[in-house]
């Protein structure tokens, strides 16, 4: 514990030191607005002709960028608003306020990324990718919902296990390796409908960025990737309200200023309205079900003078999932968080955030007798402060610490009415305690060389009270081999792990248009989703590690080739090829046939073991043209697991390494906008990827654990016997029957089942989909502004399969069938009307 | 899960999720053995049953059961290292001496000698004391058509407090048949004796599954389920439960899981489901199946489906039968015994119990 804490503070104190302001380089700093409600615009950035420098502005809008003294034409840009660009004679240093105008015209539209042209060029970080709001509402849709995992899944190196399935899958790492903030505040689900939706609503993203490698020293706590969705923010000049109607689910949003130009509310609401036309099936069981969500943000700003805010923000989704039976599965998520961000002293700011958030899941039990309630829940508060400072020629400087405490109740089983029979079983709840610092320095190396470094350290307690198993060393875990039980205190610690994270990426600029790229990041994960089905379910329970499941740590390398090219008509077109390499430490499998719900001895289930995976992303993207735009990406990826046998674990698949069940080597997609009018733009995208892995059989077998009748039968002479059977002719048009003879005999019969091998060993067939929508804008001008959006989701009525299963009748004759599922199997249309006034 | 994919139908308006694939097969690769065997403190003679595993294929007759392993030496162990040996009734058949018969708090193994001198041994396992059905017993309930008349069953087995339960029930019905009897012939000649009332008992290999976590020492609900009333003869269920160890109850559990994959988002990665049997002589070999040793309750109940009917639901029946055809006027036949268009035809006495 002291020594962790020690490493922190060093980390905190420790920074680079900042380098001297060279002769004949001035300073150029600012802020970036809103030419409307003079809102500061976070993540805008300045660029100068003729030099390869550049600024960011921070949450406050604020940038400052170090330069050679000379005339420059400036170009300000952010996504969502036009581009702005001016002529700036410096002499000395100097200041600016730039204001830039919503992007309300679809003319020269970008679709994935409103920086520089050659900003993917220049900066050292690779693996990002960034998105606004206005890109994600531009693609085709499934049933009228904008959604940003959909989304997503269409850039390279993203996957899914299959349509439907929660989460999605960065990089060969699995779905709980992915760190997703709304506004800064993690999800533990991101799903509505099981995983058809993601668990926020559209309308409220300003915009958000995929990190799938060259992650930011800033970002910890899972393994793989980091999805930051940040909100947006209230207008604080007028007030405004939008909403949509669609097939699954309805939507409002309100915003506005509650104190003009202090104080603005933004509050949006989502609700599913598939329980309003579920009872008009006229299947009886469909008509029972139940099937709702709804989620609702607001965020409350208010500024303090220029260079101070403070706000808070609110999320809550639920779900409620019940199919005539009587079980209800439910899962829901609640957050609030408070920051305060400042710009303290010339060039340093600060951003405080403090947020609170339970996510609660479970099942129902409703059954007459039996009813019981099993509801685990996952609580964390944290705390986090984040300094920002622009050493000018000398880059930026980043650094910050986060302290966060965890309770994570697995869910006592209790009856849930007087007359319920079931007994209650207690499940422990388990706290925890993660502490971080980071450091992160951003730094130009000459004209030619761009580089960004940073340390994370971050330091892991598991604490009591509560009791907690010991086992045999040197045999395999099992509830037989417990050879003590700890009677932890509270606050006693329990285990305790800690490390450091380095990131790192590298930049080197062959000319304007070309760079190489290396980089190198580690990530730390302390806390696991317990999945052993394809795909993650909401019930599915969170364990933090122990002593017996070590942190997954993951090691990513890469290299990236970036190359851009400009035509006649000033289109830009970006190109590139990333490879990486990952090696993933600790992964957690299970035993076959594992039980994880309402285990206390759940190590006894698990498996610790090895993961890697490497691939390829090419990418040619067209950012900017007066028409078309789009990107088209093809992606060879690889990911396997080896789960081996050492002194406290049997292995899992012979200790032979296998694929993940999400391993698809082969991927490609396309995207593309094209804007026929200045109102009417035509959105397709297209998916090709390998078909999954799977388990095939390799044989069948029965089981003669039925056969007593049979025996007997045989035995007896019962079987076989003499008999008569009916048989018919046909003469004049009129059919006769008559007996003949027949044995009466029956086969030997038992209990089917199938003879599994090597796992994920096969394929299930390939997955192809084409999506296709149009959307027309609102007349600009016009205080109501309605818009459509016509989609077809899977125009090619394919029947891609989810999976290929093997199930046997249990009866008379025990035959092995071989089903596939298709999910989406058909073109799904579907029409959202939105509007905004 | 199932019902989930029907679900995710209806709300993507989707007529067919799920599809056979009928031409699916895949060459037998593999070379494991199965092993079944029982043993009870009821009565034997026990069975044991060898073969080998056979391709995945629905629709080949040849490949319906695996190739039997002849000429292995089966034996039973029990705690006090006592052998029982057991003879090959027919090809891959093997058949416990008569007399002999397993006793409760005794432990038991099975050691299977192949000819090619391998060795397969299942671990050691004790019978539990014999499960108590605490209630077996039906009712009548009546409705408008005859189509929604039902005998509701009720079953369920006593559970003893404080100890870790674990039950695996197989269940036999059997249905008494009529049948027509052809017209007699004119006189003089005799009428010959007609015999129209039979036994059918279908085969049915799907287990009931209990455990008693969070209902220790409470009667435990078996879901037997409802009879029809499609006619008015006896129909008798029986239940053979058994009390097993945890081991036991997880392995069919297991392989339930497994069998009823549906290939929903939520289903389990399959795997092979290895039981308590392996080749100690070549690790290499593997051994699928089980030795299932348990202590034994069997019961029938005779669900008498003529006496006790409402007279208007008896009266409502006799046109059901003759308007469906239940007893097969097209065939008459003097004998019900010789009837093979009947399943399971068993003729006109049920197995001793």
């Amino acid at each position: 514990m002291k020594k962790g804490l020690r490493v922190i503070l060093l980390l905190l104190l420790c920074g680079p030191i900042a380098l001297a302001q060279r002769k004949g380089y001035v300073v150029f700093s600012g802020k970036i607005i809103d030419v409307e409600n003079k809102a500061p615009i976070e993540g805008a950035s300045v660029f100068f002709s003729g030099s390869s420098e550049g600024g960011t502005t921070d949450s406050l809008g604020v940038f400052s960028v170090t330069i050679a003294a000379r005339s420059y034409q400036v170009i300000a840009r952010s996504l969502g608003y036009k581009y702005k660009t001016f002529r700036l004679d410096l002499t000395k240093n100097a200041q600016a306020t730039i204001e830039l105008e919503r992007s309300e015209q679809l003319l020269g539209e970008v679709v994935i990324t409103a920086e520089k042209a050659d900003a993917n060029v220049n900066r050292a970080m690779m693996g990002v990718e960034k998105m606004s709001s206005k890109t994600l509402k531009k693609l085709p849709t499934l049933m009228g919902e904008a959604d940003v995992i959909r989304s997503i899944l269409l850039l390279p190196g993203v996957s899914t296990v299959g349509e439907g399935a929660s989460g999605f899958n960065v990089r060969g790492g699995n779905v709980d390796q992915n760190l997703v903030l709304l506004d800064g505040v993690p999800l533990f689900n991101t799903s509505h409908l099981f995983g058809f939706f993601t668990g926020f609503n559209a309308d409220m993203v300003q915009d958000l960025s995929l990190y799938k490698g060259g992650i930011p020293s800033m970002y910890g706590g899972r393994a793989s990737s980091v999805l930051d969705v940040r909100v947006k923010e209230g207008d604080f000049d007028k007030w405004s309200m939008q909403g949509g109607v669609g097939p699954i689910s309805s939507r409002i949003l309100v915003d506005g200023p509650l104190v003009k130009g202090k104080t603005s509310l933004i509050v949006g609401a989502r609700g599913s309205i598939s329980d309003f036309y579920m009872k008009y099936f006229p299947n009886p069981s469909l008509a029972k079900s139940k099937a709702d969500f709804y989620d609702v943000n607001f965020k409350l700003t208010h500024r303090f003078g220029k260079n101070q805010r403070i706000s808070l923000s609110g999320y809550a989704s639920n779900d409620g999932f019940k199919f005539a039976q009587d079980t209800l599965y439910s899962w829901n998520t609640k957050t609030l968080s408070f920051k305060h961000n400042a710009l303290l002293k010339g060039d340093l700011s600060h951003n405080f955030t403090a947020f609170y958030s339970d996510y609660t899941y479970g099942i129902e039990g409703q059954k007459q007798g039996l009813e019981f309630l099993w509801k685990p829940s996952i609580i964390q508060t944290s705390l986090k402060e984040e300094l920002s400072k622009d050493l000018g020629k000398a880059g930026r400087l980043d650094m910050g610490a986060e302290i966060s405490a965890f309770s994570n109740d697995a869910g006592s089983f209790v009856p849930n009415s007087s007359s319920s029979k079931i007994d209650k079983f207690a499940m422990s709840t388990e706290y925890t305690r993660e502490m971080a610092a980071y450091m992160g320095h951003s730094v130009p190396i000459g004209k030619k060389f761009n580089l960004d470094y940073g340390l994370r350290y971050a330091y892991y307690q598991l604490l009591g009270p509560g009791e907690f198993y010991q086992y045999k060393l040197g045999t395999p875990r099992e509830i037989n081999t417990i050879t003590d039980t700890l009677n932890a205190t509270s606050n006693d610690v329990v285990a305790s792990y800690g490390g450091f994270e380095p990131r790192l990426s590298f930049a080197i600029k062959l000319d304007t248009s070309f760079s190489i790229k290396i980089g190198f990041n580690r990530m730390q994960q302390f806390r696991h989703l317990l999945s052993n089905t394809m795909a993650v379910s909401p019930s599915d329970i969170w364990k933090n590690s122990n002593q017996q499941i070590p942190p997954q740590v993951a090691d990513q390398y890469s290299i990236g080739f970036f190359k851009n090219f400009t035509n006649a008509s000033n289109a830009v077109f970006e190109t590139s090829v990333e490879m990486y390499y990952k090696n993933l430490n600790n992964v957690v499998d299970y035993v076959d046939g594992a039980q994880l719900y309402l285990n206390p001895t759940v190590e006894t289930q698990l498996l610790v073991g090895k993961g890697m995976a490497y691939g390829a992303e090419f990418f040619l993207k067209k950012s900017r043209g007066k028409r078309l735009t789009g990107w088209i990406s093809y992606t060879y990826a690889r990911t396997f697991r080896t789960i081996q046998a050492n002194e406290n674990q049997k292995e899992a698949n012979f200790g032979i390494q296998f694929p993940a069940n999400f391993d698809t080597p082969h991927t490609f997609k396309f995207v593309l906008n094209n804007r026929w009018t200045n109102r009417i733009s035509f959105n397709a995208n297209f998916t090709y990827t390998t078909g999954r892995p799977i388990t095939y059989p390799n044989g069948r077998y029965k089981i003669y654990s039925f056969n007593d009748l049979y025996d007997y039968a045989v035995e007896t002479g019962i079987f076989p016997r003499p008999g008569l059977a009916q048989a018919t002719y046909t003469y004049n048009g009129s059919t006769y029957s008559y007996l003949v003879a027949k044995e009466i005999k029956e086969l030997l019969d038992g209990y089917s089942t199938a003879s599994f091998t090597l796992r994920n060993a096969e394929r299930i067939p390939d997955y192809i989909r084409l999506d296709v929508g149009i959307t027309i804008d609102p007349k600009p001008g016009k205080r109501w502004q309605g818009s459509w959006n016509f989609s077809i989701y899977n125009l090619l009525g394919r029947q891609n399969a989810y999976s290929v299963y093997f199930r046997s009748s249990t009866g008379e004759i025990n035959q092995a069938k071989t089903y596939q599922l298709s999910v989406l199997g058909a073109a799904i249309p579907s029409i959202t009307y939105n509007f905004k006034f | 899960m199932r019902h989930l994919i029907l679900f995710c139908c209806a709300l993507f308006l989707l007529s067919s999720c799920e599809t056979e694939i009928e031409d699916f097969k895949t060459e037998n690769v593999s070379s494991a053995i199965v092993v079944y065997g029982e043993i009870s403190n009821v009565d034997g003679p026990y069975n044991v049953r060898l073969n080998y595993v056979s391709a995945y294929s629905p629709y080949d007759i040849t490949q319906f059961s695996g190739q039997p392993i002849t000429d292995a030496n089966v034996r039973i162990l029990d705690g006090s290292g006592k052998e029982t040996a057991f003879y090959e009734k027919s090809k891959g058949y093997y058949l416990s001496p008569v007399g002999f018969k397993g006793v409760v708090g005794q432990k038991y193994k099975l050691r299977i000698k192949l000819l090619d001198g391998k060795t397969i041994e299942s671990n050691f396992q004790t019978i539990n004391s014999a499960p108590e059905l605490a209630e077996f017993s039906y009712s009548f309930q009546d409705a408008t058509k005859v189509e929604d008349m039902r005998f509701p069953l009720k079953a369920s087995i006593k559970d003893p407090k404080a100890t870790e339960d674990y039950y695996f029930v197989k269940r036999q019905d059997f249905r008494q048949f009529l049948l027509t009897c052809p017209a007699p012939p004119p006189p003089p000649a005799p009428t010959p004796p007609c015999n129209c009332l039979c036994w059918q008992a279908p085969q049915n290999t799907q287990p009931y599954l209990l455990d008693d976590f969070l209902l220790s020492g409470k009667n435990l609900s078996l879901d037997v389920g409802q009879l029809p009333y499609e006619d008015f003869t006896n129909w008798v269920v029986q239940l053979d439960a058994y009390s097993v160890s945890k081991e036991t109850y997880t392995y069919w559990k297991r392989l339930e899981d497994q069998r009823k994959l549906n290939g929903g988002i939520f289903d389990k990665v399959p795997a092979q489901v290895v039981g308590n049997l392996k080749c100690i002589t070549d690790p290499s070999q593997e051994v699928l199946g089980y030795f299932m040793v348990g202590g034994l309750t069997q019961k029938r109940l005779t669900v008498d489906r003529f006496n006790g009917i409402p007279e208007a639901a008896y009266r409502k029946l006799g046109f059901y039968v003759d308007f469906n055809n239940i007893r097969r006027k097209d065939i008459p036949l003097w004998n019900c015994k010789d009837a093979s268009f009947i399943k399971y035809n068993l003729g006109y006495s049920l197995p001793p119990l």
